[in-house]
């Protein structure tokens, strides 16, 4: 949103983007209040006094989150011993306890191994455009979940911890670091096309924070990618003119009541709170609008394509929402876990499932990766790709794979994140993390880190315990930083 | 005769076990625990003290910065020896030296060549304060003499003496109109009537006040207001959480059991027994059985309990967690204790132990969250008792004697028969140790046991626990005297009644102060939830002993203790601010003035609907689901997609079905609780997020357009629209200059529209 903007085409251009009404009718009652002129990036986000502890490498975080557990094997960690034995009885010198099934023979991914970029990443055929970018790439191979249930697993992987009702990552650092524009929120979580993963949205619940760090959620394949952000199309009673005069009146009102009732600061921050609603109604529809996007950036993030479209357009609106002051962003692959598969968990038929779930991630999650590079963002935003737990090397059934919590890879790039590296290795069949096992507290501690937060004093007293997002456990990933 | 057999063979067994141990037992019985309570706490963990742990063999021999620390059979020469013994011993750091005879002790291990079995593990068990203020028993309190003619309750001068020594005064009393709008929400959680505002406040008797306080504690609306809070506290919810989310569509009887108790005024005490063992102290009475919902109210993890095979890790983990949530609830809402810091370690700041914490896991070890079944009739459910009593005892013997099994089959069969035609049971989800088997989840044979488990890791089993309770509060015995610990049933009485023991001050503590925090804005305790060493000190220590002495001498009757509270001088109050004495306590700790209320998410929705004159009254029964619901692998919620126009929308809040993993985005961003958490006290929160579902939520707008259909029908025209709405929303007539702007904004627009700004003004949401 520029000062310049040409107020006449703008307000049409709200208006037609469907619940435009709200949004018209504030553009004019921010005009006269003169809040237009505000640039978007001013750094007036509430911030609890203390939380930065050291200079900050990065800013900003986008995380993709791979739901139903996708495949090490399949994808980064190349193991020649596995293609060698497939079809051969998996032996790994132990008993071997698995979530649904028994262990079946070692199956070598149907996907081929190629290596890629100046650090000589072995990469394979299902993610051909991630493999551009393994010179960006921080690879931790050797990822462990405490738990193999995809329920209590996505919890630990957002919150730290395999319960319910603790607040994810994006909650603690919205809730540390503050925002960076009173325009549209901290944390924004855009869930897979489909549907919610596996726990809802207590993925991105803020726990015992304050609600106001919670991910809002945005759908930008829905015709409401905002619940509530303008009045619903049924209630005519309101008009553009009615609203601009409501909030007016409303204004009125609230200073009237303060009369007496001095002393009282939540009552001003509840008058503050409907003008940063009608601020997020004029910025959200706007970033949520790419027609103005390029030909080429449309190609690039595959939004012409059928398949890559929707992950792509989330894809791209993280970008534009990175752009305009969004402190972290949740973007997910895959729903729930249900028949026919809509997310990473090929337990039937791998080829078949994780076909569909690589093609349609890969080009537009390269796409981000290159074009925040290309912007100049990729400096001071952290990405971070990750899933709950990986995926088995023997075969479930003929064709499919099992849930693996003893190794699985996260990849880091961007934001203070040392490219080309791998760090922590798993065993010869990729089944155990044998090489600095890491859980998601140390990843945890290691994006807080580069944020300038220092994990173990970013707490917040709940029944009696200070609860960190890294628990009592984290350490920072020295070995993967720049 | 084979019995007798194997129990020789096994007591044999284990005097070889003891006869091979017996070298490490010096170490065992004096070494070992003198390790635990005096050096483990700082040589322990994951940083000890000097590099040196205490706590296995392997770190103790390894030694810390100066060195190995041990050497077998030669005291002289170890360091540990020269470090806690001599004049000035350097260690234990800043605490009293060991004894002489422990001391000896370590010095006789070593020379015998200090012998630790491989496998023994040690923890801390640092002994802590065992008289912190909130666990000894109910000190006898006096009120203050002090003459003032402000003074109306006893709590009135407790309060007025607080005050005074910090020179600072009440504030003048709230006109009536405050008052009843007051004291409505806060026993209703609804806005008063214009009539009822009339009434009152053009009541010229004495007693007017008093009289108010008591219809509304009388209606039933005060049980669904009170309700709410309870369920807040024990996490109560409607889905299991987690993954593949299913609705529990039985767990509502649960809420209506809080509400009807409530209402009944049911004594505290009985309605702590009632929620931890009603099942067990009152088998014939169902409704006793509906309040063990109380242990099933929070989540669950299906997938962990139905679909992993008996036997793996993750399934023991994910009944530990079950266990822990059912400690973690009881230990919690019932006494404000953080007993669950005690999981992996000891407490840390409370004199807790992990024995105590595992003895409470014991305590639930025989029963599952699952579907019940109960007969409502006390005589068909004595009856069914006695059956199905029977029918097991007709089986065992079939087992067991095959002469006769002809005869014992036919006896069974009529025995089934009679079962079977007895009337159809109901369900509840509760507690139970017997329900349908669901996948792997299957009801336990008999409590399982329980092992103290080291670092809280299942893999790590150190030793069993017995069922108990928590040694550090003072009064009630903690150790259970059980004629047969293999009935899970006694075991939770046993807890139901050392937790009602009149000894237990702790309970009423508690009580007492999240009652007084719910009318007042904030505790005497800030900490509901947590009376321990992290938790905050009492700001009217003596207020707090008394109101529990009270309680108890009351009968335990939360009525009479709302009414104590709320007819006192310090709930009249006016909220107004004061800059001098804001100065001096701006949180309002000491009560100089009324707190100013925002109202919680169900107060502004049925006030909502109750302004526009849609709110059903109608009480209890299933919840309303508020949501477009498919069942599937993983089920569906979405509230997008439900009619705002839909009956169900319009009843109170307390009857929405409660789902986990999708909470209703218009209440959340409200703040209200999630019920995966327990919630002693809401976060209150002003967002944009929430200003906009106030504005755009379809329910709201509708409400809004409703609203305005019903001045029509009770105005003549603007002006008596305005005035109307304003009664019915905000309690009062409004001021010349408000009504000349909302007629001239009604007019130029519509009523509808107005009544939405209303609905969003502060004063809407805001109690004085």
């Amino acid at each position: 949103m520029r000062p310049d903007a040409d107020t006449t085409s703008r307000r049409e251009f709200l208006w037609n983007l469907g619940g435009g009404l709200g949004g018209i009718a504030l553009a004019s009652l921010l005009a006269d209040s003169g809040l237009l002129a505000e640039s978007p990036s001013s750094q007036t986000g509430a911030r609890p006094a203390g939380s930065v502890h050291h200079p900050a490498q990065a800013k900003r975080v986008v995380q993709f989150f791979m739901s139903g557990a996708a495949s090490q094997c399949d994808m980064f960690d190349y193991k020649p011993e596995l293609i060698r034995r497939n079809g051969q009885p998996f032996d790994p010198g132990e008993k071997v306890e698995l979530f649904q099934s028994n262990p079946g023979n070692c199956m070598a991914s149907p996907w081929g191994w190629k290596q890629f970029g100046e650090c000589g990443k072995w990469m394979s055929d299902l993610v051909p455009h991630l493999a551009g970018c393994v010179d960006e790439m921080a690879f931790i191979h050797s990822m462990v979940s405490k738990s193999n249930v995809h329920g209590p697993a996505t919890f630990m992987q957002n919150t730290g911890f395999v319960l319910p009702g603790f607040p994810s990552m994006g909650s603690w650092i919205s809730y540390g670091l503050g925002s960076m524009t009173d325009n549209l929120p901290a944390f924004v979580v855009l869930p897979d096309a489909r549907g919610f993963p596996p726990n809802g949205p207590g993925n991105w619940s803020a726990g015992f924070l304050p609600a106001a760090h919670q991910g809002t959620l945005i759908k930008p394949s829905s015709a409401n990618p905002i619940a509530d952000l303008f009045p619903p199309a049924e209630a005519k009673y309101i008009t553009p003119q009615s609203e601009t005069e409501a909030l007016r009146l409303l204004g009125e009102l609230n200073t009237a009541h303060l009369e007496g009732r001095e002393g009282d600061s939540r009552l001003e921050a509840r008058i503050k709170s409907y003008e940063l609603a009608a601020r997020l109604q004029l910025s959200a529809p706007a970033v949520l609008d790419i027609s103005g996007e390029t030909e080429q950036a449309r190609r690039m993030y595959g939004l012409d394509q059928k398949i890559t479209e929707d992950f792509g357009r989330n894809c791209l609106i993280a970008r534009r929402l990175l752009e305009r002051g969004v402190r972290f962003i949740q973007i997910w692959s895959g729903a729930d876990n249900g028949f026919p598969r809509r997310n990473w968990d090929s337990h039937e038929d791998l080829e078949r499932d994780h076909g569909v779930m690589g093609a349609s991630m890969d080009q537009p999650a390269a796409a981000l990766v290159k074009d925040l590079k290309a912007r100049g963002m990729l400096d001071d935003t952290i990405v971070i790709w990750t899933t709950e737990f990986g995926r088995m090397p023997c075969s479930q059934g003929a064709k499919g794979r099992d849930h693996n919590p003893f190794t699985f890879t996260s990849w880091l790039a961007g934001g203070g994140i040392k490219g080309g590296v791998t760090y922590g290795a798993s065993d010869q069949w990729s089944y155990k993390a044998v090489e600095t096992p890491t859980y998601c507290y140390d990843l945890h501690a290691t994006v807080l880190h580069l944020l300038g937060i220092d994990h173990e004093k970013l707490t917040l007293r709940h029944n009696g315990i200070d609860r960190r997002l890294t628990d009592v456990h984290g350490r920072v990933i020295r070995e993967i930083i720049a | 005769m084979l019995r007798i057999t194997l129990l020789a063979l096994l007591l044999l067994s284990c005097v070889g076990m003891f006869a091979r141990a017996d070298d490490a037992a010096t170490f065992r019985r004096q070494v070992a625990p003198v390790f635990e309570r005096r050096c483990v706490s700082c040589h322990g963990g994951a940083h000890p003290k000097g590099g040196l742990a205490l706590t296995s063999k392997q770190a103790a021999f390894a030694g810390g910065e100066s060195g190995a620390i041990i050497e077998p059979g030669k005291p002289d020469e170890s360091l540990l020896v020269a470090y806690v013994s001599g004049e000035k011993p350097r260690m234990p750091k800043d605490a009293s030296p060991l004894t002489a005879n422990e001391v000896a002790a370590i010095r006789r291990w070593i020379a015998e060549g200090a012998a630790w079995p491989q496998d023994l593990m040690l923890v801390d068990r640092k002994p802590l304060d065992g008289n912190w203020w909130s666990l000894v028993p109910l000190a006898k309190v006096s009120v203050p003499r002090i003459a003032d003619s402000w003074i109306r309750t006893p709590v009135d001068a407790f309060i007025l003496a607080a005050l005074r020594e910090r020179n600072l005064a009440p504030s003048a009393e709230a006109a009536r109109r405050t008052l009843i709008r007051r004291l409505t929400y806060d026993l209703h959680g609804l806005p008063p009537t214009p009539a009822d505002i009339e009434a009152f406040v053009d009541d010229p008797s004495e007693d007017a006040y008093p009289t108010l306080v008591d219809r509304l504690l009388a209606s039933p609306r005060y049980g669904e207001r009170w309700g709410r809070y309870w369920l807040d506290v024990v996490h109560f919810g409607e889905s299991h959480g987690y993954d593949k989310d299913k609705p529990r569509p039985n767990a509502w009887p649960y809420r209506d059991y809080i509400i009807r108790s409530l209402n009944e005024d049911k004594p505290y005490d009985r309605f702590v027994e009632e929620q931890i063992a009603g099942d067990v102290l009152d088998p014939t009475g169902f409704q006793a059985t509906l309040a063990t919902g109380f242990i099933a109210a929070g989540p669950w993890d299906f997938v962990g309990h139905a679909e992993l095979r008996e036997g793996t890790v993750d399934k023991d983990i994910a009944r530990s967690n079950d266990r822990d949530d059912m400690v973690a609830g009881a230990m919690s809402s019932f006494l404000s204790l953080t007993v669950h810091c005690a999981r992996c370690h000891n407490h840390k700041f409370d004199p807790i132990t992990q024995e105590d914490y595992y003895g409470l896991q014991a305590v639930f070890a025989g029963v599952e969250r699952a579907d019940r079944p109960y007969d409502v009739d006390a005589e068909v459910a004595g009856e069914r008792r006695a059956l199905e009593a029977s029918q097991r005892w007709l089986e065992g013997l079939l087992a067991t004697d095959r002469n006769r099994a002809a005869e014992v089959q036919a006896a069974l069969r009529a025995v089934q028969a009679r079962i079977a035609a007895l009337p159809k049971q109901l369900v509840v989800y509760a507690a139970t140790s017997r329900f349908a088997q669901q996948g792997s989840f299957a009801p336990p044979a008999g409590p399982r046991p329980i092992y103290l488990l080291a670092r809280g890791d299942v893999r790590r089993p150190q030793r069993e626990v017995a069922p108990a309770g928590v040694a550090c509060v003072q009064g009630p015995q903690p150790s259970f005297a059980l004629a047969d610990p293999s009935d899970e049933g006694q075991r939770r009485a046993a807890l139901a009644h050392w937790l009602s023991d009149p000894r237990n001050g702790l309970l009423r503590r508690s009580i007492v102060n999240r009652v007084w925090q719910y009318h007042f804005g904030q505790g005497i305790v800030d900490t509901p939830n947590d009376f321990g060493r992290m938790g905050s000190l009492p700001s009217h220590p003596e207020l707090l002993e008394w109101l529990a002495g009270w309680f108890i001498e009351n009968g335990h009757s939360l009525k009479k203790l709302h009414r104590l509270l709320v007819t006192s001088s310090v709930y009249r109050q006016s909220s107004r601010s004061n800059p001098q004495f804001a100065r001096l306590d701006s949180g309002n700790r000491y009560l100089w003035r009324a707190n100013r209320q925002r109202l919680d998410a169900e107060c502004i929705r049925d006030s909502m609907l109750a302004v526009s004159g849609k709110l059903d009254l109608a009480m209890g029964g299933p919840s309303v689901q508020q949501f477009f619901f498919k069942d599937d692998h993983s089920p569906v919620y979405d509230y997008a997609r439900f009619d705002v126009d839909d009956p169900r929308s319009l009843r109170r809040s307390i009857y929405r079905f409660l789902v986990r993993s999708v909470p209703d985005p218009f209440m959340e961003c409200l703040d209200c609780a999630d019920p995966s958490i327990m919630t002693p006290k809401r976060n209150t929160t002003l967002t944009a997020i929430q200003a906009l579902a106030l504005l755009n939520n379809p329910l709201a707008t509708r409400q809004a357009e409703h609203f305005a259909q019903r001045l029509r029908t009770l105005a003549a025209d603007m002006p008596e629209s305005i005035d109307a709405a304003y009664l019915l929303a905000l309690g009062r007539r409004p001021t010349n200059r408000e009504r000349e702007a909302l007629i001239q904004y009604a007019e130029r627009h519509s009523l509808e529209a107005a009544c939405r700004v209303i609905f969003n003004s502060n004063e809407f949401v805001f109690i004085d």
